[in-house]
């Protein structure tokens, strides 16, 4: 059983009349990278606000490692760090004097940590210099060498990704997974980039419209909603004929897509054994097969269109 | 508490790293010397405007007089060629001088004639005692009650018995002076008790303190004591230029702080939030009262390093431009009837400090607006108009609308110096009153601020 660092129960949040989350609940553990997923205005970034200590909660609880954020907010948020929105830092600062600043804060940390720090980030070179003088990749870094500072328990990004060009983004996928798995701290990530969340979290927590959809792992997502059946396509020279010719399959799970292509739905647990009679079976009746492969897998991406379209999303 | 201090450094850090800041320093430390030389001038100007009573004064007046031909002209050329003749300016001898020709009528008799003699020649030989002693036997016959004889003789025989030569502009001379006048005025004003109520009550009390002070600085050998300057510009400003005057008029300056005080007040919190940075400020385990508290700390120290900036370099001015020698003086006060020396400094940081009530209350307000609206412009505009607007609005509550709650506003309690010298717009509001009224718009601009800052969103 995994170490449970970041508790949420039963969040309810009021701006005004308008309810922004209902009664949310989730943990996110030791070790794992949690992506929170959800359209613009769902609530991630209210969500996160709260357990930063940026936002106060109405109703509901949050403990960070044990520790009430109501009953102990000094105590609870020293075991968080985190970027909100953007690394909007001191620009008239050197990316050293930003640490300093931040250490003075927090308890127990010494020169060599910041070093290490700035280190783990990769902003040695650069790090003297001011930051109005950083691109926003480089801001982003030395954003998470703050948040790293005082070792937290938690690691809290909103939207982390949002302005990064690729090579940024996977720089900062790699120090995330890292800092998880290698250093057991727990990772939680929001974004609306679905594909981005696929490569980098664990597990997913849906939120539309205030309220926690479904939190599942990653694998789990993707295949509760394809079923138990994989779609194959097929390349022969003569459709129709083919198509005749494949009898252990029913009739509703395959179709013609052109003359040359076919799409056959077949059963998870059996899949092999009906390809390759499928195969054997088109081969030997002098049909020329150049293709049999399965489909691409779904992706997040389509979970999520799905799962939202189920919900009767509507974004407000 | 070690929380707090390091908050401040952080704060310090912050302000100390924007240009801005030190722009403004520079300014003021600009501004500060110009105002030093510009005081250094105007006493020596207003100094060299008093010497119109000199020899071309003397001659240009015959002149006029000759010209016009008034009433009586001809006796005032005499007089004037008098002084001209025997290089009269000042001092004794000019008041000898006045008096002699005073008594010059066309039908004299013998004994005034006698007395004409032996002033004209106390004049001719600069025999101040001769002059003195004349005083002391002239004083006896014409005054018959013992107590009037002595007030009146008590600047001659103190003068006579001291060997203190009266000379304009030495200190001795110039306190016995100052006390001969101060103790007749006394004891005429108690000739007639009734009348000493109000503003003639203070005037009493102040003549009874001055006297103690002066007769003090006789008793101990006291030359130069410390005073407040009111700056007047239609009375005229002081007529000596040392480390003290300029001290005492730097005070008019503390407002120039004051603005920049607000404009750092107004920018502490709400800078925080224009360049995003507030949410990496409260994301920290801190709580949010803390971090407000360090910045208010921080608006409050600035403040007073700014004030001790201001004095120091008030002090060196007024030491390069006129000399140190007075920097060891003492202020002398009566505190419950007994004449108390307070050094110099410590007098004057007493009244620096009452000038920077003010510009607490102002930076105050701007911290409390800055925290509220997230913006530093509205924070520094509320807080100028206060500064600047308030005692207009003031004005008009009392003058144009006539309403007496005018004296609970903040404006009208604002200019705590002033207050304290007497000048109140409300009749009985006093400097106790105006630090009470003070202190409850502080409290409410604190938890405003506060209020407002915990319980943000983000």
């Amino acid at each position: 059983m995994p170490k449970s660092v970041l508790k949420v129960e039963n969040l309810n949040k009021h701006f005004g009349r308008r309810q922004i989350l209902h009664d949310i609940s989730f943990e996110t553990y030791a070790g794992e990278v949690f992506g929170f997923l959800g359209p613009n205005g769902a609530g991630k970034t209210t969500t996160i606000k709260i357990a930063v200590g940026l936002l106060s909660l109405d109703e509901g609880d949050i403990k960070i490692n044990g520790i009430s954020i109501k009953k102990d907010f000094e105590g609870a948020i020293a075991q968080v760090g985190g970027i909100v929105e953007n690394p909007e830092l001191y620009k008239y600062m050197s990316g050293m004097q930003n640490l300093k600043q931040y250490a003075r804060m927090r308890t127990g940390i010494d020169q060599k940590r910041i070093d290490e720090v700035i280190e783990l980030v990769g902003l040695k070179n650069r790090i003297n210099d001011r930051v109005g003088k950083y691109s926003l990749g480089m801001r982003q870094r030395l954003g998470v060498a703050q948040a790293l500072l005082h070792r937290p328990k938690l690691l809290v990004l909103d939207e982390p990704t949002n302005g990064l060009d690729p090579a940024g983004i996977k720089g900062l996928r790699d120090i995330l997974k890292d800092l998880a798995h290698k250093e057991q701290i727990s990772v939680l990530v929001s974004s609306h980039l679905m594909s981005e969340m696929e490569l980098m979290c664990d597990r997913v927590g849906i939120i539309m419209n205030g309220k926690l959809v479904d939190v599942k792992s990653v694998e789990e997502l993707i295949s509760s909603v394809s079923g138990e059946f994989v779609t194959y396509k097929l390349k022969v020279d003569n459709a129709t004929k083919a198509i005749s010719l494949i009898d252990n399959v029913n009739d509703d799970n395959k179709k013609i897509i052109d003359e040359t292509h076919i799409e056959v739905l077949i059963e998870k647990e059996n899949a092999d054994n009906v390809v390759s009679n499928i195969a054997h079976k088109l081969i030997t009746n002098g049909i020329k097969l150049s293709m049999l492969c399965p489909a691409e897998n779904k992706k997040l991406e389509d979970v999520f269109m799905e799962i939202t379209k189920n919900g009767g999303v509507q974004i407000a | 508490m070690l929380k707090l201090l390091r908050l401040m450094k952080n704060e310090f850090i912050k302000l100390s790293l924007k240009l801005s800041t030190w722009i403004m320093v520079i300014i003021i430390l600009a501004i500060c010397v110009a105002y030093s030389v510009g005081c250094y001038t105007m006493v020596k100007n207003s100094n060299s405007y008093s010497s119109y009573n000199s020899l071309t004064g003397y001659e240009y007046e015959i002149e006029y007089l000759r010209d016009t031909k008034q009433d009586g002209w001809e006796r005032q050329v005499e007089e004037l060629q008098f002084l001209i003749d025997n290089k009269v300016f000042d001092g004794w001898r000019a008041m000898a001088t006045h008096e002699m020709f005073e008594l010059k009528t066309d039908s004299m008799d013998k004994a005034t004639t006698e007395k004409i003699n032996i002033i004209k020649k106390s004049i001719e030989n600069s025999d101040w005692k001769m002059y003195y002693q004349f005083k002391i036997d002239d004083n006896n016959s014409i005054y018959s009650s013992s107590s009037d004889r002595e007030v009146q003789n008590w600047r001659y025989k103190y003068s006579l018995d001291n060997e203190i030569e009266p000379i304009v502009g030495e200190w001795k001379s110039d306190v016995i002076d100052e006390l001969a006048v101060a103790k007749i005025s006394v004891q005429r004003m108690e000739e007639s008790p009734n009348t000493i109520t109000g503003e003639a009550g203070k005037q009493y009390n102040e003549l009874k303190e001055s006297i103690k002070i002066n007769e003090y600085r006789l008793e101990n050998d006291i030359k130069y004591s410390v005073k407040d300057i009111e700056l007047s510009f239609i009375m005229g400003g002081p007529s000596t230029f040392d480390v003290w005057v300029m001290l005492g008029m730097g005070v008019q300056l503390i407002s120039t702080i004051g603005l920049i005080v607000i404009i750092i007040a107004g920018g502490i919190v709400a800078s925080e939030f224009s360049s995003g940075t507030i949410k990496f400020l409260l994301i920290n385990p801190v709580k949010r009262g803390k971090i407000l508290a360090s910045k208010y700390a921080v608006v409050v120290s600035v403040s007073f390093l700014l004030l001790l900036l201001m004095y120091l370099v008030f002090t060196v001015m007024g030491g390069l431009l006129s000399g140190f020698e007075n920097i060891g003086a003492s202020n002398l006060s009566v505190i419950n009837g007994k004449v108390v020396e307070i050094p110099g400094f410590l007098y004057m940081a007493k009244t620096y400090l009452l000038g920077s009530i003010n510009m607490i209350v102002m930076a105050t307000l701007a911290f409390t607006v800055s925290s509220l609206m997230r913006s530093s412009a509205i924070a520094i505009g509320v807080s100028m108009f206060a500064m600047m607007g308030g005692s207009i609005i003031d004005m008009i509550l009392k003058e144009v609308l006539r309403v007496d709650w005018g004296r609970y506003l903040i404006f009208s309690n604002i200019d705590i110096v002033n207050i304290s010298q007497g000048n109140s717009l409300y009749e009985g509001q006093t400097q106790g009153f105006a630090i009470a009224v003070l202190a409850v718009h502080m409290v409410i601009f604190w938890l405003t601020a506060w209020d407002g800052f915990v319980r943000r969103e983000v």
